[in-house]
């Protein structure tokens, strides 16, 4: 994000308050992209209270890091690149958890729907629907769909090929499509 | 439905196709009714997602995060003084029981006077004082 006046800090502004001693000015930092990570985070793992602590996490990384920052690529990009992949660790490890307490989760997952006591809105159906893609597809759709990168950016947060992002978007989109069917079958506000 | 449909269907979202597949898909869309439906239902999906509401942390996230820095480095530099105070803690009690240790050997053994035999000398306060052990010019040149 450029200056848009004397008034407002460049990122590099920022990171040079940061890297030069003032921890305080790494705040404008968060708050300025806690946004657009919360996003990512929320799109890749759902609004649950490991989403905040996988967004804490990601710019505590970025803080421990901001030495190496040489600007190459964005602030946003650099920091939806770590967002992205410490939610792909913390789907791995939620992973192994099921596998793990299989019966537990299965009992917690019923317990979770019994105490809805609302239909879902559309924020929720959507959600539900992208929880149930792949991780891989997961990370496509949000990044591409839900923040609006471009294909060609969404191929170089995630380090893979243009077609990958194009195929593995189609996929992702058939997967949610027969995910809601239902609520498409039936008009539903969508 | 042909897969190979399906994908420029797909593809004409992101405006991938050259100016013959956008051709063909047209064709086909014109045609084909079960087509039509599944660009329908895609432009709704990517829709509905690109309209979704956005999505955030609970309030002061910018505070919690900020906090937990300074919490972290402070943590780090008050166990990196906790640490060097433990090791410096262990040498010096190691030293003092060496100290203590040699010093009583010393006292409590009648014919050593000194520490000096357990660092290698046999030299003791007599030899010194004894004028033919001292060394004169003569000895040197």
């Amino acid at each position: 994000m450029q200056s848009k006046g004397n008034s407002i800090k460049s990122d590099q502004d920022i990171i040079n308050a940061v890297t030069g001693g003032d921890v305080r000015a790494f705040q404008e930092l968060v708050k300025r992209y806690e946004q657009r990570v919360a996003a990512t985070v929320i799109g890749m793992l759902g609004q649950c209270p490991e989403a905040e602590d996988v967004g804490q996490e990601t710019f505590i990384r970025f803080y421990q890091t901001l030495s190496d920052f040489r600007g190459e690529s964005s602030v946003v990009t650099y920091l939806t690149r770590i967002a992205i992949n410490l939610s792909l660790n913390e789907l791995k490890r939620r992973k192994r958890q099921f596998q793990r307490d299989m019966p537990l989760a299965a009992a917690r997952s019923v317990a979770y729907d019994d105490a809805r006591d609302h239909e879902p809105d559309q924020k929720e159906i959507i959600q539900q629907a992208i929880q149930k893609l792949s991780p891989k597809h997961r990370a496509v759709i949000v990044l591409r769909l839900l923040e609006g990168y471009s294909t060609k950016e969404t191929a170089q947060i995630l380090k893979l090929a243009h077609g990958t992002v194009l195929s593995r978007l189609s996929r992702g989109l058939e997967k949610l499509k027969e995910l809601l069917e239902p609520y498409l079958g039936k008009d539903y506000e969508i | 439905m042909k897969f190979k449909y399906r994908k420029l269907l797909h593809r004409s979202f992101e405006n991938k196709l050259s100016k013959r597949q956008q051709r063909t898909l047209n064709r086909e869309l014109a045609r084909n009714a079960e087509l039509r439906a599944e660009k329908a239902k895609i432009e709704r999906i990517r829709e509905a997602l690109t309209d979704s509401p956005e999505l955030s942390f609970r309030p002061f996230f910018a505070e919690r995060v900020t906090n937990r820095i300074m919490n972290l480095y402070q943590n780090r530099q008050e166990d990196f003084a906790a640490s060097l105070a433990f090791a410096f803690r262990r040498i010096a009690i190691a030293g003092v029981v060496t100290a203590v240790i040699l010093l009583s050997v010393n006292l409590f053994t009648p014919a050593v006077k000194t520490v000096s035999p357990y660092f290698g000398s046999k030299t003791t306060l007599d030899d010194m004082l004894d004028p033919g052990n001292t060394t004169s010019l003569e000895d040197v040149l």
